[in-house]
């Protein structure tokens, strides 16, 4: 009996110990389809893609790689067409950043208040949800020189431009769809923003007597501040990643004269058409540093202020 | 009795004996078919893009006409959706492509050069294919270092689409035979309101003007490009000053996506445009009448475009030879009459034209532009070369810059790419 007792707490050890490894090989398991294919499709082709940055490779002849150093990233400082995507992609996100964010915390505020708001939001993010080739399509019809806007123009005895022909027009035209088919997606992201600010707080504010403007200048603008961040955030990275819109529009050549022309385009083009898969590789690791900076200044500002 | 007996004796040996070689016939028969499906099968898979069900059906057509001259090859069709050199590419480098496949000239040598596809040479000389048969220029547009790793199957030039109703309106009797004449009419329709021509600043159409003032782009035999030189001036200029005058104008400047577009919607008096614009028209405006001529001549000479799509084989194909009988088949006179008669594409053999121009004789103008004609390649560095030229002819024509300063510009871009 006495036996049996001392044994029992020792069995009941090796009992847990032999469980927690198994729990663990458990939790393992059940997480490697997840690991695997997080590592073989996105980890892997990642590295793979870094490692043949610093190679001159072709997609077609790998076997015959040579090395090329810094060569690739050195070469992006005078390649004219790669400074003018990127020029150009500075131009679009300093576009279209500012007044997405601006128009989709202005939604949020109509679309939280409105009656009908179910009605308004499923209009609004309806945009988000449809193809941006079906809606670069619709805009090409939109933005022809005989087109709805310059028709719309033309009641007014302006003469509209050519619109998507236009090295001067082009680019704005492409930042106005932007803006129209993802300030649904950010509403809905301020949305859920206002819906955490307490009621007690205007309540507050209205006993003390402020007006409407003012409790969205000293109330929820600041409170909603790290929805901001996260849109400006996520605005960012998807204008600078900007791809589908300037591909359909101009069918993968960034006319007109280099006007549509983005970063994301340029490695497309690199990497698919001409075949040099390192140079584009360099490309998108530029890319990715300069989109990296950028989240971390905008984060260092935000913390700063807090 | 015995002698019925003898009797029934020979005729059952005489039974058994007719039997024994009814059999035996029957026996050496079957043993013939017994070899021929005993010949290993062998498994191939064609690759295509597909501009319509037509040319699938057209395609499938050819393959059963193929089987039935070797029905131990069989064949699967691939249709390549999407951007086919996209889809291509990684197909060759991971070797699972198709054993045969479409290829279009304009990358053709950069498919070469990498060596993912299989020269044909030895293959030609083996099966005894008739290689005078092709035009020299579509044969030359798959060839690389003197090798040949390409037969074309089919080709399409530029010819002048023009609306007589139109021309009418101007006093004009007759689409211009030479660009000289077409400035003359030009000035008249455009007197009229009406816009003379649709025409892309792309150099797939504007490259037969630099040939036709002596200028070149690419020399083929060397794959070298010669952008900024003299030679080159006169015909961009040409090009420039017609743009600027508002003679020829791009179809986006007028809503429409390419030339066809604008000629079909009654916005221009003519367009150049390749064959593939008659179907178009069609369908389109099916009601309109026009007319093709051919692509009129400049400073004397006839220079025209050539694009030519080839059947190449994969180099990691593991039946080279069964898969030589179906590109050779695929681009046979059988074949190419087949396409001939379905007037889906010019077939690229001379002895089927023929044919062809029996049931599509308006096609003629086509025909006969392929005889002055450059392939639409430019080697190693085509496509930065072709991004190269059409941006700085776009900023060209938009700033209104000279001839010099195009040139100029696409040889600094196109230096600046080369290597990368």
């Amino acid at each position: 009996m006495g036996l049996d007792a001392a044994a029992a707490p020792a069995a009941r050890r090796r009992w847990f110990k032999r469980s927690s490894v198994d729990e663990a090989l458990a939790g393992y398991l059940f997480l490697m389809p997840a690991l695997v294919s997080l590592v073989v499709f996105l980890l892997g082709p990642i590295l793979f893609s870094f490692y043949i940055s610093f190679f001159h490779f072709s997609y077609l002849d790998p076997q015959n790689a040579s090395w090329a150093g810094l060569d690739n990233y050195l070469h992006l400082f005078v390649d004219p067409v790669f400074l003018q995507a990127l020029w150009n992609t500075f131009l679009y996100t300093v576009g279209v950043v500012p007044v997405q964010t601006a128009l989709s915390l202005g939604l949020a505020l109509i679309v939280d208040r409105i009656r009908g708001k179910t009605f308004f939001r499923i209009a609004y993010y309806l945009p988000t949800v449809t193809s941006t080739v079906a809606v670069s399509v619709m805009f090409i019809f939109i933005f022809n020189p005989t087109g709805l806007l310059n028709q719309l123009l033309a009641l007014f005895h302006i003469q509209g431009p050519n619109w998507l022909n236009d090295p001067t027009f082009a680019l704005p035209a492409v930042m106005m769809i932007a803006i129209w088919s993802t300030a649904g997606q950010f509403m809905i992201i301020y949305l859920a923003g206002l819906q955490e600010i307490p009621d007690e707080i205007y309540e507050a504010a209205a006993i003390e007597g402020a007006s409407g403007w003012k409790m969205l200048r000293y109330i929820t603008i600041p409170l909603l501040r790290r929805t901001t961040f996260l849109v400006i955030v996520m605005g960012m990275i998807g204008t600078f990643q900007v791809f589908d819109t300037v591909y359909v529009i101009s069918r993968g050549d960034g006319g007109p004269a280099g006007a549509t022309m983005t970063v994301v385009l340029d490695i497309f083009n690199k990497a698919f058409r001409d075949m040099s898969m390192g140079y584009a590789s360099a490309m998108a690791f530029f890319l990715f540093v300069i989109i990296l900076l950028l989240t971390l200044l905008q984060q260092w500002i935000l913390g700063r202020e807090e | 009795m015995l002698t019925k007996k003898r009797l029934l004796a020979i005729s059952s040996l005489l039974s058994v004996s007719a039997i024994a070689l009814l059999g035996g016939e029957a026996a050496a028969s079957q043993a013939k078919t017994v070899h021929r499906t005993h010949d290993p099968v062998v498994n191939l898979t064609l690759g295509m893009w597909s501009s319509s069900p037509a040319e699938t059906k057209l395609v499938q057509d050819q393959l059963k006409a193929f089987q039935k001259i070797h029905p131990n090859i069989h064949v699967s069709i691939r249709v390549i959706t999407g951007n086919y050199l996209q889809a291509l590419q990684p197909m060759l480098a991971a070797h699972t492509a198709p054993d045969i496949f479409y290829v279009d000239s304009s990358y053709a040598q950069q498919l070469e050069a990498a060596g993912v596809v299989m020269p044909l040479d030895s293959l030609i000389k083996k099966y005894h294919v008739d290689l005078s048969d092709f035009h020299a220029n579509l044969l030359k547009a798959f060839t690389w270092k003197g090798q040949i790793y390409g037969l074309p199957k089919d080709y399409n030039t530029l010819a002048l689409e023009s609306n007589p109703a139109l021309l009418a309106k101007a006093g004009i009797q007759h689409p211009p035979k030479t660009w000289e004449e077409f400035t003359a009419d030009a000035a008249k329709l455009k007197a009229k309101g009406i816009v003379p021509l649709s025409f892309p600043i792309d150099v797939a159409r504007f490259y037969p003007f630099i040939v036709d003032f002596g200028g070149s782009f690419y020399n083929a035999d060397k794959n070298t490009i010669t952008i900024n030189v003299p030679s080159n001036v006169r015909g961009m200029n040409w090009f420039l000053k017609n743009q600027e005058q508002g003679y020829l104008v791009a179809p986006n400047n007028q809503g429409a996506s390419w030339g066809g577009e604008a000629f079909a919607q009654g916005k221009v008096a003519m367009t150049a445009e390749g064959a593939w614009i008659v179907p178009f028209m069609q369908q389109t405006a099916p009601k309109m009448k026009y007319e093709i001529t051919d692509f009129p001549s400049l400073n004397g000479r006839s220079a025209n475009m050539v694009y030519t799509v080839a059947y190449e084989m994969a180099k990691s194909t593991k039946n080279p030879d069964a898969a030589a009988q179906l590109l050779f088949f695929m681009t046979g006179k059988q074949a190419l009459a087949m396409t001939a008669k379905s007037g889906l594409a010019i077939p690229s053999r001379k002895s089927e034209e023929g044919l062809f121009l029996k049931n599509w004789p308006n096609y003629k103008a086509f025909l006969d532009g392929v005889k002055d004609a450059y392939p639409y390649q430019f080697g190693l560095s085509g496509q930065d070369f072709i991004n190269a030229i059409n941006k700085a002819a776009e900023t060209g024509v938009l700033k209104h810059q000279s001839a010099q300063l195009v040139l100029q510009t696409a040889e600094e871009t196109l230096n600046s790419q080369k290597n990368y």
